[in-house]
C-alpha cells in the first residue's frame, strides 16, 4: 500500500471507518490518475423509524425518536415536538421554550466535546486515538472528560438522564428542574467554560489541509440568538424561508450504495453541520464565543471543513456560556407543559442537531393518530456533500501514497461528525484505481 | 441516569456500576444488577460500597478515581451462551484491553468500555484493582424485555459482585485473576 496513485486502476478502500458513530465505508475510483467515481456506502441496516411511528399517538415520537441516536437524542426530541405541535397549531410559552434551549446546550457540550478531543483531535495530531493521545496530551483529554461530565450533567438535571432524556414531552416538559437543581451544575458548567476557551488557541495551533467548500450552506436562523432549539431557514444563496418550505428545497433520493437517503439543495449538495450554522449566524455568537472565533483565526464564515474543530470548540464556547446565562435567569415557569390536543393536519419542525440541522414532518388525523412521518438527519444531508468532497481531495492529492491518501480521506470524513444510525435511519473506505 | 448512593467510605473506598440502559432489552442488565446490589449492600448494612448506574461509560475515570476497588456490569457480547457471567481482571497493572479501531468503536454510549477503561489508565485514575463483571446478551432492541437467560443470570452476578467485595474487603490483596466463568 505504498504505491503512488496517479496511474493505472486502483481502489482506494477504508472497509470500515472507525471513531464514527455506526457502520459505514467509502470507495474511490481512479481511473488513469481521475477519480471516475466516489460512494460514501451505508450499510447500518435500516431503521424504520419513519415507518413504525405510522399509527402511534401523536404524543410518542419524542421517546420513540430521541432512539434514533444516544448522542443527538435531544435533537430528535426537540424537532419532533415542534412539528407536533405545529400540526396541532400549538405555541409553548417562553420559559418552555428556554428550558428546551438549555437542554440543548447540555447535548452540544457532550457532543462537541466527544467529537473535538476524542475523535477529531487525535486525527490532528496524529494520533491513531484518544488513549494514545492522552499519553502526550493528558491535560487536554482530562479537560475534555471534565467538559463532557458537565454536559451530562446539565442533561440529567434538565432532562432526568445523562443519555436519552426521559423528561420532554409533546408540550414541555414532565417536570420543571427547580431553580436550586440548576444552580448546582453551574461551577461545573463556569469551569468548563474557562477549559473549552483555553482549548481555542490549541485547536486551532494544528494543521490544517488547504481546502474550500463550494457547496450551499443551510442551517436555521433564530430570533433568539445562535440557532439551537428553532428558527427558520436561512442558506448561503440568499434564501430565507419558514421551515415548512424545508420540502420545496431539499430532496431526498436513494442511492444503491446506501442505505441512508442522499439530499440535496435545489439540485446541489449542500452542508449542514457547525461551518454552515457559524457561517450564516456569526454575528448572533455571545459576545464571549466571537472573541474566541477572533483568537482562533476565523472569520465571520468558515468553508474549510478541517478547521471545522475550530468552529466546533467557538460552539462550545458559546454553548457553555449560554447554559450560564439561560440558569442565571431561571425563575421556574408557570406551567411544565401545555395541553396539545390533537387535529388533524401536518407539521413541521427543526432544530440545530449538534452535527446540523435536522428537521421532521408529521401528519396526523383529528384522533391524533400518526399517518405520515419524514425525518431527515444531518449526516443524511452532508452525505452527498462528503462525495463531493472526497471527490475534489482525492483528485487534489493524487500524489500522496495510497495509504496516506487513505488515511487523509478517512479524517475529511470524520470532520463531519457523521452518526450513521442518525442517517440510517451510515463507514468501511476504499479507494479504487482502476 | 446517574443515580449513584453516596455512602460514607469506612472500610474499603469501593465501587459498584451498572453500566447500560434500562430500556434496551439486555442493556439494562447493568443496571438492575447493580441495584439489586445496592438492595443487598442496605440489607446487610454494608456502607462501605458506593453503587451508581451510568449510561455513559465516559463518566467512569473520574467515579472511579480515589477508588480501591471497581467493579463494572456491563451486558457484553463474547460468543458465549446467552445470560453466562464472566468476569475480568482490567485493574492497573494487569495487560491493556484491545481497543476497538473499527466503525461502532463509537457505540452508541460514544466512548465504549475498553476505551475508557484504558483512558483511565492512561491518566492513572484507574483503581488497582477493576473487575469487569460481564453478562451474555442477546438482545439489545429498543423497548424490549431482557431475554429469559439475561433475567435468570442476575442472581447470579449479584452473587458474584457480592462475593467479589467481600473478598477484596478481607483481603485486599486478593490474587488478580483472568477471564473466568462464574456458577
Amino acid at each position: 500500500m505504498t504505491h503512488k496513485a496517479t496511474s493505472g486502476s486502483q481502489v482506494l478502500s477504508v472497509e470500515l471507518l472507525a471513531r464514527v458513530e455506526g457502520e459505514g465505508g467509502m470507495q474511490v475510483h481512479v481511473q488513469d490518475g481521475e477519480v471516475v467515481d466516489v460512494h460514501l456506502r451505508i450499510f447500518e441496516p435500516p431503521r424504520f423509524f419513519e415507518a413504525f411511528l405510522r399509527g402511534r399517538a401523536h404524543t410518542e415520537p419524542p421517546d420513540i425518536t430521541a432512539r434514533i441516536c444516544g448522542i443527538c437524542p435531544v435533537a430528535y426530541q426537540m424537532s419532533a415536538c415542534l412539528a407536533i405541535e405545529d400540526a396541532c397549531g400549538v405555541s409553548v410559552p417562553d420559559e418552555i421554550r428556554l428550558l428546551r434551549r438549555l437542554l440543548y446546550c447540555g447535548e452540544w457540550i457532550e457532543s462537541h466535546a466527544l467529537h473535538i478531543f476524542f475523535l477529531h483531535a487525535p486525527d490532528l495530531l496524529g494520533y491513531p486515538g484518544a488513549i494514545e493521545m492522552a499519553r502526550d496530551h493528558r491535560g487536554l483529554v482530562e479537560s475534555a472528560l471534565r467538559m463532557k461530565r458537565a454536559g451530562n450533567d446539565l442533561m440529567t438535571a434538565v432532562g432526568g438522564r445523562a443519555v436519552h432524556p426521559v423528561n420532554v414531552r409533546v408540550g414541555g416538559f414532565h417536570r420543571l428542574p427547580r431553580r436550586d437543581e440548576l444552580l448546582a451544575v453551574r461551577p461545573q458548567l463556569v469551569a468548563a467554560r474557562e477549559e473549552a476557551i483555553a482549548a481555542v488557541p490549541v485547536v486551532s495551533g494544528f494543521e490544517f489541509p488547504d481546502f474550500e467548500q463550494p457547496y450551499p450552506y443551510l442551517s436555521l436562523s433564530s430570533e433568539h440568538g445562535y440557532p439551537l432549539e428553532s428558527g427558520s431557514l436561512v442558506a448561503s444563496t440568499g434564501l430565507t424561508a419558514p421551515v415548512r418550505a424545508f420540502n420545496e428545497h431539499v430532496v431526498e433520493q436513494h442511492v444503491a450504495h446506501s442505505n441512508a437517503l442522499h439530499s440535496t439543495f435545489d439540485g446541489e449538495p449542500y452542508v449542514v453541520g457547525p461551518l454552515a450554522r457559524y457561517s450564516l449566524n456569526h454575528s448572533a455568537l455571545s459576545a464571549l464565543a466571537r472573541e474566541c472565533a477572533e483568537a482562533g483565526g476565523l472569520g465571520t464564515t468558515c468553508r474549510n471543513p478541517f478547521r471545522s474543530i475550530i468552529v466546533r470548540t467557538v460552539e462550545l464556547v458559546h454553548a457553555l456560556d449560554e447554559a450560564i446565562r439561560l440558569i442565571d435567569g431561571w425563575y421556574g415557569a408557570p406551567v411544565p407543559w401545555v395541553p396539545v390536543p390533537a387535529r388533524a393536519g401536518e407539521g413541521h419542525g427543526a432544530t440545530e442537531a449538534p452535527r446540523g440541522l435536522l428537521y421532521h414532518r408529521y401528519r396526523i388525523d383529528d384522533q391524533g393518530s400518526i399517518l405520515d412521518v419524514q425525518i431527515t438527519p444531518p449526516t443524511a444531508q452532508n452525505q452527498s456533500a462528503i462525495e463531493a468532497d472526497l471527490r475534489a481531495f482525492v483528485q487534489a492529492h493524487l500524489d500522496l501514497t495510497h495509504e496516506e491518501l487513505t488515511r487523509q480521506c478517512e479524517i475529511a470524513i470524520r470532520t463531519y461528525d457523521p452518526c450513521i444510525s442518525c442517517a440510517t435511519h451510515f463507514l468501511d473506505l476504499r479507494v479504487e484505481h482502476r | 441516569m446517574n443515580r449513584s448512593t453516596s455512602l460514607p467510605s469506612r472500610r474499603c473506598r469501593a465501587l459498584v456500576v451498572g453500566l447500560g440502559s434500562i430500556d434496551r432489552g439486555d442493556d439494562a442488565v447493568g443496571p438492575i444488577v447493580a441495584g439489586r446490589v445496592r438492595e443487598a449492600l442496605q440489607l446487610s448494612g454494608d456502607s462501605w460500597v458506593d453503587v451508581a448506574v451510568h449510561e455513559d461509560p465516559s463518566a467512569l475515570p473520574d467515579v472511579m478515581s480515589g477508588r480501591d476497588i471497581a467493579v463494572i456490569v456491563d451486558a457484553v457480547r463474547s460468543g458465549d451462551g446467552p445470560g453466562t457471567v464472566t468476569w475480568r481482571e482490567v485493574g492497573r497493572g494487569e495487560p491493556a484491553l484491545p481497543v476497538r479501531s473499527a466503525p461502532g468503536a463509537a457505540g452508541t454510549h460514544g466512548i465504549d468500555l475498553a476505551t475508557v477503561i484504558e483512558l483511565a489508565r492512561t491518566l492513572d485514575l484507574l483503581p488497582a484493582r477493576v473487575v469487569v463483571v460481564g453478562v451474555e446478551a442477546v438482545d439489545f432492541a429498543h423497548g424490549r424485555p431482557m431475554s429469559t437467560p439475561v433475567m435468570s443470570a442476575v442472581p447470579q452476578a449479584v452473587e458474584s459482585i457480592l462475593g467479589i467485595l467481600r473478598m477484596a474487603d478481607a483481603d485486599r490483596d486478593a490474587a488478580p485473576g483472568r477471564v473466568s466463568r462464574m456458577g
